[in-house]
Formats: C-alpha cells, sequence, structure tokens
C-alpha cells in the first residue's frame, strides 16, 4: 500500500486499522507514511474507507512481494490451489477428499497468526523442523509450491525476507507421532521471532470418540482447546477412501 | 485455513458464539456449488443469524443484506453467525434436509456444538482442535484484546484498532454500537460475532473506566503526637536502609505532618531511573528500590517533587520508601502504621480516603449550616 503524499492531511485516521502498525505520522509533518519492508499488503486501510482525501492506493506488486498480497489479503484467491484466503482447504472438505483418514491426524502451524505477522525466513525455520521428523508437507497448501525441494523444508531464497499476515506450515502424521512432533514445535517455537498457532486434526470414530483425546498433550504444555471446528460430513460425493470407516448414519 | 479456529477466551466467554461455513471441494464438487452456497445463505437467514459473509463479496454489515451477500458465491466460501443452540440446530436440521452436497463445517465450544450436531441428527465427521499460541507471546496484546481480534481469524481486525475504540467509547466520542460495527467490519468473512464484540467492548471499557486505586500511607495531623515512632518502626523494619527513616515527620509548620512516598501513578522517580533499580510491584501498587542497580546518580532524587527520595550520604545511595511489600504480603500493615501509637497513619486507598474527608467536609458544613440556623 502507498500513500500519495499530495493528497493526505495527516489525519490519523487510517493508522489503528494497520495490522503491523506499520503506519505512522511523519515527525513535524500533516503526513502518514508506511513503512514499506513492514507493510504486508493486506489491504486493511484502503477496505476501512476512512480516508476522504483517497490518498491511500494499491500500487502494482512485483514478484516477490505480490506474495504479501496472496497471503495477507483473504480475497485473493492462491494460483496454485484456487482458494482463497490462506489457500487450503484442510479439514474443511474432508468428508470429499479424504485428506486426513484413519489413524492419521493434520497439523499445521500458522505462523505469524494472531496479529503478529511473519517472515518466511521464520516460516522456513518451521519448515525444517517438521521435515527433520521426515514428515510430508500438504502439496495441495500454497507454502509447499515455495519449496523447491519439499523433503528439507527449505524455502526458496527469493521470498525469504517477504512478510505476510500468516502462511500455513501443513503436514500430516500418524496419531502416535503427536507427542514428538508438538515437543518439536516447542523447539523451534523459541527460535522464531513471531508466534505461531498449531491446529491439530482428526476423523472422528464411528463410536464418536476423538482420537487425539486419548494423548497425553497436556504435559507438553499443549492441551487441547475447548473450541474449534466440526465438518459436518455433508458434502458429496464422499471421499472413498473413508468408506466404512466413518459414521453415515444420516 | 482454519480461520474460525484459535478464538481465545473461557468457556463463558465462548458461550453460544457459533460460526459456520460452507465450501466446495476443488475439482470434486465446484460444478453448480455456487447456487449451493446461495442455498447455504438463503437458510441461514431463516434462523437469526447475527452476521454472514462471502469471501468474494464482504460481511453482512460492508454489504448490507443477505440477498446480496448470495451475489456472487463463485469460488467463494460462504460463512453465517449463530448465537443461540436452538438457531444453531435448526440450521443444521435444515441443511441436513435440504441436502446440498456440499461441505460444512461449524465452530464453537465443542461441548456445545457436539450435542447441536446429535440433535440435528449429524453424527461429526472430522475435528480441529488449536494447541495454542506458540513462540513469541509477548509480542500479543493483553488476553480482552485477543479475545476480540482472535474472532477474524485472517487477522483483519489489528491490536491497535480494539484499543483505539476502546479509548473512543470511554471519552464518549462514539457510541458502544458504534464501536462494536468499526470493529466488526474488517472481517471480510463476516465470521466475526458482533453480539460477543459487543459484549467484550463493553468489559473493556469499564476496566478503563475503573478508578486507579494507589497505595499510600494517610496521615490525620490531629491525632499525631510528635513521638517519632514512625520514624524508628521505619529504620528497624529496614535494616538495609542504613540507620534512614523513610517517613519523616515534620513539625517546623505547626502541626506535626508525617511524610511518606505516595506511590505515583507515573513515578517519575521510577522514569528518572536510568538503571532499573526503581521498580514497581505490580502486587500490592508500590513503588520500590531494588538496592543492588544504584550507581549513586541523584536523578530521583532531583525527580520527585515531593521530596520524599532520601540519599545516604554515607554509602553513595539513593533511598526510598517500599511501603513494606513484604509485610503487606503476609497481611500486615507497614511498619510506620504498626508502630504508631495514637493511630495517626492508616495505609489508605486514593478513592476510600477522598470518599471520607468528602464526607467529613459535608458533615462540617451542615453541622455550621445547623448552628446558624439554631442562633
Amino acid at each position: 500500500m502507498r500513500i500519495d503524499e499530495t493528497k493526505c492531511t495527516g489525519c490519523l485516521k487510517c493508522v489503528p486499522y494497520c495490522p503491523m502498525a506499520a503506519m505512522a505520522k511523519v515527525p513535524n509533518r500533516r503526513l502518514v507514511a508506511i513503512d514499506e519492508d513492514e507493510c504486508i499488503e493486506c489491504g486493511v486501510c484502503l477496505r476501512a474507507s476512512v480516508c476522504s482525501p483517497e490518498a491511500l492506493y494499491q500500487q502494482e506488486l512485483e514478484w516477490p512481494r505480490s506474495l504479501r498480497a496472496t497471503f495477507s489479503d483473504p480475497r485473493v484467491e492462491h494460483k496454485q490451489t484456487g482458494v482463497p484466503g490462506r489457500g487450503t482447504e484442510e479439514m474443511k472438505t474432508n468428508d470429499v477428499t479424504g485428506r486426513f483418514g484413519p489413524g492419521r491426524v493434520g497439523m499445521a502451524a500458522e505462523l505469524g497468526r494472531p496479529g503478529t505477522g511473519a517472515r518466511f525466513y521464520d516460516v522456513e525455520k518451521v519448515a525444517m523442523a517438521v521435515a527433520s521428523l521426515g514428515l510430508a508437507f500438504e502439496p495441495k497448501n500454497p507454502v509447499t509450491f515455495l519449496m523447491p525441494d519439499p523433503s528439507t523444508g527449505k524455502l526458496q531464497d527469493d521470498v525469504l525476507n517477504e512478510k505476510v499476515l500468516s502462511a500455513i506450515v501443513e503436514f500430516d502424521a500418524d496419531l502416535e507421532q503427536v507427542p514428538a512432533i508438538v515437543a518439536k514445535l516447542n523447539e523451534v517455537a523459541k527460535e522464531v521471532d513471531t508466534v505461531f498457532s498449531v491446529d491439530l486434526i482428526t476423523l472422528v470414530d464411528p463410536d464418536g470418540t476423538v482420537p487425539v483425546e486419548k494423548l497425553d498433550l497436556a504435559s507438553l504444555g499443549r492441551p487441547l482447546s475447548i473450541n474449534g471446528k466440526t465438518n459436518l460430513g455433508l458434502g458429496r460425493p464422499k471421499a472413498k477412501s473413508l468408506e466404512g470407516y466413518v459414521n453415515e448414519s444420516h | 485455513m482454519s480461520h474460525t479456529n484459535h478464538r481465545q477466551g473461557t468457556a463463558e466467554s465462548l458461550t453460544d458464539c457459533f460460526a459456520t461455513l460452507a465450501m466446495a471441494a476443488q475439482g470434486v464438487n465446484t460444478d453448480g456449488a455456487s447456487e449451493k452456497l446461495q442455498q447455504y445463505l438463503k437458510i441461514a437467514a431463516l434462523h437469526n443469524p447475527v452476521n454472514a459473509g462471502n469471501m468474494k463479496v464482504g460481511n453482512l454489515k460492508v454489504v448490507g443484506s443477505m440477498e446480496k451477500l448470495a451475489a456472487g458465491t463463485q469460488g467463494s466460501i460462504v460463512q453465517a453467525v449463530f448465537n443461540t443452540e436452538e438457531d444453531l440446530i435448526a440450521f443444521l436440521s435444515d441443511l441436513n434436509r435440504a441436502d446440498l452436497g456440499i461441505s460444512i463445517v461449524v465452530t464453537g465450544l465443542f461441548d456445545q456444538t457436539k450435542r447441536c450436531c446429535a440433535e440435528a441428527g449429524l453424527p461429526r465427521h472430522t475435528v480441529e482442535y488449536s494447541l495454542g499460541i506458540f513462540g513469541k507471546t509477548e509480542r500479543l496484546a493483553e488476553p480482552p484484546i485477543m479475545e476480540v481480534t482472535t474472532m477474524c481469524g485472517h487477522g483483519q481486525i489489528s491490536f491497535n484498532l480494539v484499543s483505539r475504540i476502546v479509548k473512543d467509547v470511554t471519552r464518549g466520542a462514539i457510541t458502544l454500537e458504534e464501536g462494536t460495527d468499526t470493529l466488526t467490519r474488517p472481517c471480510i468473512c463476516g465470521i466475526v460475532d458482533p453480539v460477543r464484540v459487543r459484549r467484550l467492548l463493553e468489559r473493556l471499557v469499564a476496566d478503563s473506566l475503573k478508578p486507579v486505586l494507589r497505595n499510600y500511607i494517610a496521615m490525620d495531623p490531629s491525632k499525631c503526637d510528635k513521638c517519632y515512632a514512625c520514624e524508628v518502626a521505619c529504620v528497624e523494619a529496614h535494616p538495609g536502609n542504613n540507620g534512614h527513616a523513610m517517613c519523616i515527620v515534620d513539625a517546623s509548620m505547626g502541626p506535626a505532618i508525617s511524610l511518606h512516598c505516595l506511590h505515583c501513578a507515573s513515578a517519575p522517580c521510577m522514569k528518572a531511573c536510568s538503571t532499573g533499580n526503581i521498580v514497581r510491584d505490580t502486587e500490592e501498587d508500590a513503588v520500590y528500590m531494588r538496592g543492588d542497580r544504584c550507581i549513586g546518580c541523584k536523578l530521583c532524587v532531583s525527580a520527585c517533587p515531593f521530596g520524599m527520595i532520601v540519599w545516604d550520604q554515607q554509602q553513595g545511595q539513593a533511598r526510598k520508601c517500599d511501603l513494606c511489600v513484604e509485610r503487606l504480603g503476609k497481611g500486615e500493615d507497614p511498619a510506620c502504621v504498626a508502630g504508631c501509637p495514637t493511630g495517626a497513619l492508616s495505609p489508605a486507598d486514593n478513592g476510600e480516603q477522598v470518599k471520607k474527608r468528602r464526607l467529613i467536609a459535608l458533615q462540617t458544613t451542615l453541622a455550621s449550616i445547623q448552628a446558624v440556623e439554631e442562633d
């Protein structure tokens, strides 16, 4: 995002909207400036429609800066996956895709969430930690597309300094591997200059029990949340790989 | 992904806050999905949604109506938010009957969503938990602010916007409704629950209006006998102060006044100290010196507007009242208060003390009016 200096009156109305606190008044001038290195091109300030002289404008974004908008503006669709937002369907369509099968879990580390943003070099740190455990990244996730060799978790060099609102390192594993993964994530958490939120996804057993509830994650300081998401299994056609496993009484 | 996951808050705060969404799976059931997403929004409209949205179009607040939201669902994800179990159950039951064939996800407290799914005759297929926030959590805002911002998983509501709105509502520049509206609008998907935002905002405003009660030692000059027992008690209680009393009885102006550090809210001594020797005990709200970091620069001595920083010439260090935080922690009165034989000193907080003095002033005035009338 840019500010037309000839139009900006320095009213500061846009400033609090910036999720990265990258907007500030220029000292001794009636003008707001955007720290371009911190700006994630999310468009929140522009969409707030608070700038009456219309000084804010979206400049053309070239690679790799264009990545900022794709990962930070929820309206932008990721070209590789066709999904808007942060570009992955994860469990939202598991009833149709069967991405997460019996005995397996889906996991994700959402770098920069909530509210701090993340550079891709921190995304890479977490991805490399995950790769070191021999886990496979979700192929239909935009971060995986930035890995020249997904077995290492390394990202392509030209994107590393780009900052985004959040980017998701997504992978799956066996249920039994979860405690070791959480321990690894606890470790790499000390090395990143941002925060990340971690998701844990699992099928519900036909008798209604949830396999991950049996795991002891509280001793690792990471108990399961009291709230979260539930896929209701209403999608069609149903995933063939889950046939006979999922309760389909409705 | 998971933009409705990771919502912060206690079970109480998260109760009756349900976000639902519908989407097609790329390359599997995208054909004809646009109409199905429209139908989902139409059904949602029948069950008192408090918010709704279409990722390609915007949220209900910005777009204006459920009909407008339903235009342009091609390749989108649509959302609707409900505030009661009854509405959610009725909505899910309708979706079950409509058999749209697109994936539906519901977010909320698992205790509640589990019950609602069962009531609607829908066995749960897949669940997603949050394992919390890892990494540099010191970069996050305080919990009540996080409860508002994490309702939008895409991070479109900034920490600063919440602080700004709390300030504006507190000083009466905008109403609670206007504040709620401003905080709800940035979430394009329409999954923020405006009713919960209003509730949280109300609490944040109430918290910011709470009077800050500062602990200090209050004194009643009419009771002071000029015995200096408070000074002695202070010296005895703080061997490290090298014989210096931090409460000082001064009778030079006529009536004796016991001078104490006021543990100022903005504490100029603390701001002046360049080595971090002066800190605030958050529990007892007392400003005290750690002792080990004093370099004898005397900046705090100059900064204190009440002259309550004592200079220890012998040790070349500054001393000040610590409000006897250790004694307070044990439920005991500060040493000077405990040592005063006439009850002239008492630990007080501003609010209570001011109220008491106003009452006394009022009573005195009333008594003098009555005396005049009787004459």
